[in-house]
């Protein structure tokens, strides 16, 4: 580079950008991370927002959905069917509308049918998607389900509407640092939303 | 010391004339930050509790609107203590909803009202409660709560629908289950049908508001009988104790169950009311009531010439239907089987002058759990072909005709004296079996047996003869549901399929409906996709025969769903559980 005039502003500045290139190569290199990590983060403050929304809908629909379509069953095949198909659609619905995260809904229809079954009890009819008396695929439990036999509330609730249908959705999301990285299990975040009908 | 103020360069703000400015600008920036952090995690919170408390309120409207439905029918006068016992059961569900959140609440509370709003009531949730915050309470003009309010709204609607009761053979049977007196158990005997009778109008009719609710009441077995008008000023007149033991006294045994006919005749005198303007916001209803299977039937003809459609009253279709071609869902003939089932000898069909043909059958399948005889030859009776002259339908009318349906089955097994019924017609009676084939009306020419039932119906014998009973049912059914409709159906077997349509299959013991219709819409080159598929790439389920329906349902996108109670109609106490069920799910609506 020529200098022609040392004492010029501009050959101030080049002088100046001269020696100090490489502190802002470093200043750089320490605040990429940083940005880095605030876009991340901003990115998955909004994916984690639409999981919630996601989730309270999801529950909500699939509540509606199972008391409309199973609870008039009282037999187990068609029963058992009937939740499982609406699950399966419910979850191929969730499918659409979340990505990059596990779904699991514990379907439930509860009901206060004395003649068909215990007449001094309630009928807890098995949630779906899960081992029989353990936990979903995901590891999730049916919060509802261990209170309903023993649960004063739960029980006036179901003989005061005779019957009603519960979701419970379970959500696993995985953040895009955790995916990126290719690390299993390092960082993982679960909703849980459940609906009554 | 004189800072200048001209010089931007880096070097001059590293200068000495501006130490200490850093302090206090990142006084401020942590501040800020703190704030936005603070936005980020209490702002999301809020969200978070606001979509969750959303449900709450959902479910509480939604409670209050069914107790309502369920503890009154006088909507003009609600007491006080129905308005509490709903907003009792309101408060019940959102608060059990809310236990399982996770969000700290304070001060939760639940407020419902009820109002009467033009011809409905409309219940109105409110749920309420103060979330703490966490870090935005530190930032000026936040305090340490946030109070999350959420609204919901339900309706008890006005309906409009018709029940149908079966009042076939079986349904003389006792409800206690035991049908050993069968067919001479008599009026004193609590049949299924006075039975039926009676939880009907204590559940279904005692529940609706006999001012606003346009219901009416059918019963079926061969023929439709009219039991309770539907008003046309609105409304209904209520079933009397005469109407229940005339009728009573009336039912017969030996009555095939014609579903089909049942949902024609209600689908027409619905469909007159449903025509009314004022009456469009109404979701028309049918309910079906059936112990058994379909054992009678109607023939579904296209119509491709139009000139059985002039003979008829086409039934209004919904305003903005596209003009198509005549359309005639009829009966025009009715078939049954001559005679019955000995009851001490499953393999004796015994010939009658009266027609009657499942009656055996529901018994062994429901009670017994005996299978039906599978080949024709264990069956020393045919079926025959009456006119239904109530549609007005003669012989001499039809030499202008040309039919165009699935007759196939119907005529494959007849004798020719049957043949010979059709008289002149047969010369215009184009038979066509599911493939597009011409299909020969002979016993002669008609493979017996053939066990492929995909080859098309080109079978005889009870199974078909059951297979087709059934078809038309469902077929009928899914025309009505692809004019808005919805369809409830009570009861055990086969009358499911009338309702049902994802997991059809279930109670579909022919397992056939699927299949069936699907190859009818090949014949017609014209798939339909009736019901709620999922996509394009899901194979049709729903097929129907008549053009014009399945245009209707696609460009209008009309389909109507139906539901399915299972009822056993021996356990009265299930079915009036059932009923209330019924009732609360035809008025209780969710509002946006």
């Amino acid at each position: 580079m020529i200098r022609s005039n040392p004492s010029s502003c501009v050959g101030e500045h080049n002088s100046a950008d001269a020696s100090e290139a490489g502190v802002v190569l470093v200043e750089f290199v320490y605040v990429i991370p940083v940005l880095l990590f605030l876009i991340i983060a901003g990115f998955e403050f909004g994916n984690l927002l639409h999981l919630k929304q996601s989730s309270a809908f999801i529950a909500k629909e699939s509540a509606l959905y199972a008391y409309r379509e199973c609870s008039p069953y009282h037999d187990d095949a068609p029963r058992s069917a009937c939740l499982f198909h609406v699950r399966e659609r419910m979850e191929r619905l969730a499918e659409g509308v979340i990505e990059h995260a596990d779904i699991d809904i514990i379907l439930s229809v509860y009901r206060d049918d004395p003649g068909f079954h215990d007449p001094n009890a309630p009928t807890p009819i098995e949630p779906l998607n899960k081992e029989p008396g353990g936990e979903t695929d995901l590891g999730f439990n049916s919060k509802i389900e261990p209170l309903i036999v023993n649960d004063t509330a739960l029980r006036d609730l179901i003989q005061d509407r005779e019957l009603f249908a519960t979701a419970e959705v379970n959500i696993q999301y995985r953040p895009i640092f955790v995916r990126i990285l290719g690390v299993i299990d390092f960082a993982k975040f679960d909703f849980y939303e459940m609906s009554i009908y | 010391m004189k800072c200048p103020s001209t010089n931007t360069s880096l070097r001059a703000v590293n200068s000495d004339c501006e130490r200490g400015v850093v302090f206090p600008l990142m006084v401020f920036a942590i501040i800020a930050i703190f704030a936005m952090m603070g936005l980020a995690i209490d702002g999301g919170r809020m969200y978070s509790a606001s979509l969750a408390s959303q449900n709450w309120a959902d479910s509480a409207a939604f409670s209050a609107a069914s107790q309502i439905v369920l503890n009154s029918n006088d909507y003009d006068n609600l007491s006080t203590t129905v308005l509490n016992r709903a907003k009792d059961a309101a408060r019940q569900v959102a608060t059990q909803s809310a236990r399982f959140s996770s969000f700290e609440r304070r001060n939760f509370s639940v407020n419902v009202s009820a109002a009467k709003s033009g011809g409905t009531i409309v219940t109105n949730s409110l749920v309420q409660f103060d979330l703490p915050l966490y870090l935005m309470r530190v930032v000026p003009g936040f305090g340490s709560k946030i109070t999350i309010r959420n609204a919901a709204r339900a309706e008890v609607t006005p309906t409009l629908g018709m029940i149908t009761l079966d009042a076939s053979g079986s349904m003389n049977c006792p409800h206690s289950g035991d049908c050993s007196c069968y067919p001479n158990c008599g009026p004193d005997s609590n049949l299924r049908l006075a039975e039926l009778i009676k939880v009907v109008k204590d559940e279904i009719l005692d529940r609706f508001d006999r001012t606003r609710d346009m219901i009416g009441v059918m019963v079926y077995d061969k023929t439709v009988k009219p039991l309770v008008a539907i008003n046309p000023a609105g409304g209904f007149t209520q079933l009397t104790t005469a109407e229940e033991d005339i009728y009573k006294l009336n039912a017969k045994t030996f009555q095939p169950s014609n579903i089909t006919l049942a949902l024609i005749r209600a689908y027409e005198a619905v469909n007159v009311h449903y025509a009314n303007p004022l009456l469009r916001n109404r979701t028309p209803f049918i309910g079906l009531l059936s112990d058994g299977a379909p054992t009678a039937t109607c023939w579904h003809l296209s119509d491709i010439k139009g000139a059985v459609s002039a003979q008829f009253d086409p039934p209004p279709p919904p305003p903005g239907t596209p003009a198509g071609p005549p359309m005639h869902i009829g009966c025009t003939w009715e078939v049954t089987w001559e005679g019955f089932f000995d009851p001490g000898d499953p393999n004796n069909f015994i010939v009658t002058g009266d027609s009657l043909s499942g009656i055996r059958d529901d018994r062994l399948l429901q009670k017994e759990g005996i299978a039906p005889l599978s080949t024709a030859s264990s069956y020393s009776a045919v079926p025959v072909i009456h006119h239904a002259v109530d549609k007005g339908f003669d012989k001499p009318a039809c030499s202008n005709l040309t039919f165009q349906g699935w007759a196939g089955p119907t005529l494959a097994g007849d004798p020719e004296d049957a043949i010979n019924e059709l008289g002149t017609c047969l010369n215009s009676f184009k038979t066509i079996d599911l493939d597009g084939n011409a299909f020969p009306p002979t016993a002669a020419q008609a493979p017996i047996n053939k066990p492929d039932p995909g080859a098309g119906m080109k079978l005889s014998g009870i199974d078909e003869w059951r297979k087709h009973f059934y078809h038309t049912a469902i077929a009928q059914a899914d025309a009505i549901r692809g004019r808005g409709y919805t369809l409830y159906t009570f009861g055990l077997g086969q009358a499911a399929g009338t309702a049902l349509d994802e997991y059809d299959n279930l109670d579909d013991t022919l397992g056939m409906k699927s299949s069936q219709l699907q190859r009818i819409a090949l014949q017609y080159n014209q798939p339909a996709y009736i019901g709620t598929h999922l996509s394009q790439e899901d194979p049709p389920r729903y097929d129907y025969p008549i053009p014009h329906i399945w245009e209707n349902l696609i460009n209008n996108d009309s389909h109507n769903k139906g539901e399915f109670f299972p009822v056993d109609f021996d356990q009265p106490d299930t079915m009036r559980k059932r009923m209330r069920e019924f009732v609360r799910r035809v008025k209780v609506r969710m509002v946006n």
